[in-house]
């Protein structure tokens, strides 16, 4: 399933809104719809309404009557045909659909008769945020003692500060302060709970792997793992089946030799996948960049049978120990490549939450890496994410001076819709430039202190140019450099 | 920071209702009536452009003279579109002078929402009869900088230095483009049209460039 066109019509913040999701004339893939698109855009301009529309558009063939379903109450038009949401997809299967969603009515047009694959069920994944807290400070556990304690140094903390820097010296003021801090930090400490295998997974469940129209794993009491398990068991046994075979051969054919068989062994093992190779492999080349590598055998059931080598001194670490960082990946990452879906529609909102920006940039590889056939779809506040996408698969959401919701094009739209005609694309400019052109920050940095500092360096340059002094100019010239530096400016800006 | 000429007032119905005014104004209201005209009189004066950093905000098409009959603009609000807030150049004048003509300006709305109350000094007002921008700027190409002249005294450097930051007359990114650009048509002995926009870092980099050659 992947979507190729939504158009909103006085529905939420969105009065008249379409978007073509397919690819643009001379492009490879003219006229099929996104592999991948990244939604762009301030808080409030719908990105997350977006991604649920769409995942309320997509409906399951399976079910019937389809023209009951109706997902959508909160339009907002006034006229009644002025108030629906069209959207056009293709399945897994190729079959081209629409639908039309009122308040009221739903309409579903099919082109050809859909045979409903069992993984055709599975059109719809959804990564949400998951926030992971690595303690939770639990009060009610607390001896009465210890609670008094803890009560008396809260009180005693808003009463220092009550007091200030009018009462207290300016040195002793804070001193007094972090020692309070601290003991309550101890107090706490001996409460806080870490977060168990038990609650991750439970989050899991709840949040991942969506929703009842649309894949729900759980629903049939399976988890990410079990279906592991099922994966391992599949391979294991076709692996043992055909092994049997070529056995057979060696032994009933006389030309068939046992060198022969090794050799169409190996080639098995390259046709088909094994999928814990497949997930240490992967998954070993983001977290590499923590310094861990992941180790998993057909033994593990469970996130805490996880064996994660730290590899700046060779330790075994637990799970629970892992940065959050770290979690957040393996519980988004994990479960999807375990499932890994098929011509679904993989949606992430905000992906970047919790990871650096070197491994932000690996994610969308990362992602679309999983199942087969998707479409992935990310809401994102990344610059660094909204630099793997082709112009033509950003959606970038803006508010008008009527404060209309649309969508900014990349290209000039009183031409085609060609590739050539695009005039800005995220994947061939700087980071700077994708904050300002993209993002639209109007300055390039957040500080008044560099804006001095530039105008004391042209100021600088400047004066040494006017010198004649070549020894002068070259002693000055050292201070620029330093401030050239400083600024983050290239060589190329030093030229004088 | 181009100088701008504000000798001419287009929208006579403005300048009269504000002739008329003894001692303190009304109070300054968006939706007055004479907001969009005052609006677009002063896009005639600045050429379209933002008074400070000289970004393009109205198409030429809309300022043209023959755009206004009987000191009034053809159009109304909702016939056409521009961009930028009309920004009153000394904030203190605001609240008694709202509408007083020298004191106000068409810009950029970021570069309006960014200066805010801060203090001016008049040593780099736009319209002012002192000021030359030859005179008191000049410009780092290299690194998209306007910075005050070194012919002036420290004093006034300063003052001038103050008042690029206040006006944010390098708080633009387009500009930097626009220098690239014809850095680039100059090293391949292009020799380019003036654009329509960001005129003065134009000129200052072009007569560097020639200077250089």
């Amino acid at each position: 399933m992947k979507i190729e066109y939504l158009e909103i019509k006085n529905y939420k913040q969105f009065s008249n809104l379409e978007l073509t999701l397919t690819y643009p004339i001379g492009h490879q893939k003219e006229g099929k719809p996104l592999d991948k698109i990244c939604i762009l855009g301030q808080s409030g301009v719908g990105k997350t309404n977006i991604l649920e529309i769409i995942k309320k558009s997509v409906i399951d063939f399976s079910k019937q009557p389809q023209n009951t379903y109706l997902p959508f109450n909160e339009f907002v038009g006034k006229e009644t045909d002025d108030k629906y949401i069209i959207s056009k997809f293709i399945t897994g299967n190729g079959a081209k659909g629409e639908t039309l969603f009122t308040d009221k009515k739903s309409k579903i047009i099919l082109d050809k008769q859909v045979i409903v694959e069992e993984y055709e069920k599975n059109y719809f994944v959804d990564i949400s945020k998951i926030v992971i807290n690595d303690k939770n400070f639990n009060k009610n556990s607390m001896s009465k003692t210890d609670s008094s304690i803890l009560e008396s140094l809260l009180e005693h903390r808003k009463y220092v500060i009550s007091r200030g820097v009018n009462f207290y010296s300016l040195e002793e003021f804070p001193k007094i302060l972090k020692k309070i801090d601290k003991d309550i930090e101890k107090l706490e400490n001996q409460y806080n709970q870490i977060e168990s295998i038990s609650d991750s997974l439970s989050e899991l469940k709840d949040k991942n792997f969506i929703d009842r129209h649309i894949v729900d794993i759980h629903n049939n009491d399976n988890t990410s793992w079990k279906s592991l398990r099922e994966k391992i068991e599949s391979y294991e046994s076709k692996k043992a089946e055909y092994k049997t075979k070529l056995f057979n051969k060696i032994m009933y054919d006389e030309k068939y030799s046992k060198e022969k068989s090794i050799e169409d062994m190996k080639k098995w093992e390259k046709e088909h996948e094994n999928i814990l190779d497949k997930i240490a492999k992967d998954i070993n080349f983001i977290i590499k960049n923590f310094n861990l590598e992941l180790q998993i055998n057909e033994d593990t059931q469970s996130y805490d049978e996880l064996i994660i080598k730290d590899l700046a001194n060779g330790y075994i670490l637990k799970y629970d120990n892992l940065s959050s960082g770290t979690k957040n990946l393996f519980l988004t990452y994990l479960p999807l490549k375990i499932y890994s879906p098929r011509s679904s529609i993989v949606k992430i909102d905000e992906p970047e939450n919790s990871f650096y920006p070197d491994i932000q940039k690996e994610l969308t590889d990362l992602y679309m890496d999983v199942g087969e056939n998707n479409q992935l779809i990310m809401a994102t506040h990344s610059p660094i994410i909204a630099s793997s996408f082709e112009p033509w698969e950003v959606v970038e959401l803006k508010f008008d001076e009527n404060n209309q919701v649309y969508r900014e094009m990349y290209y000039d739209t009183k031409e085609e819709n060609h590739v050539d005609n695009y005039f800005l694309n995220p994947q061939l400019l700087t980071w700077t430039n994708i904050l300002t052109q993209i993002f639209d920050l109007k300055e390039k940095s957040n500080s008044d202190v560099r804006k001095d500092k530039l105008i004391e360096y042209a100021t600088l340059k400047a004066k040494i140019k006017a010198m004649d002094n070549q020894e002068d100019k070259i002693e000055k010239a050292k201070e620029l450099h330093k401030l050239s530096k400083l600024l983050g400016l290239g060589n190329n800006e030093t030229n004088i | 920071m181009r100088r701008i000429y504000k000798d001419e007032i287009l929208s006579t119905y403005y300048k009269d209702w504000v002739d008329s005014f003894e001692g303190k104004h009304r109070d300054y209201d968006s939706g007055n009536v004479h907001y969009f005209d005052l609006k677009m009189s002063l896009f005639y004066c600045q050429k379209g452009l933002c008074a400070y950093t000289e970004e393009r905000l109205c198409k030429p098409s809309l300022i043209e003279k023959d755009k206004w009959k009987d000191g009034k603009y053809i159009k109304s609000k909702h016939e056409i579109s521009t961009r930028g807030h009309l920004e009153h150049f000394d904030e203190s004048l605001k609240s008694e002078k709202g509408w007083l003509w020298d004191n106000l300006f068409m810009v950029d709305g970021d570069i309006n929402n960014k200066k805010g109350k801060k203090a001016v000094n008049y040593i780099l007002k736009p319209d002012s009869p002192d000021y030359d921008e030859n005179k008191y700027l000049q410009f780092d190409y290299e690194t998209d900088t306007f910075f005050a002249h070194l012919d002036l005294s420290e004093k006034e450097r300063d003052e001038v230095n103050y008042m690029i930051k206040v006006l944010g007359i390098n708080d633009v990114q387009r500009r930097e483009d626009m220098v690239r650009e014809l850095r680039d048509n100059l090293d391949m002995g292009i020799i380019p049209n003036e654009p329509n926009e960001y005129i003065t870092a134009w000129r200052m980099t072009l007569n560097l460039c020639m200077k250089r050659e």
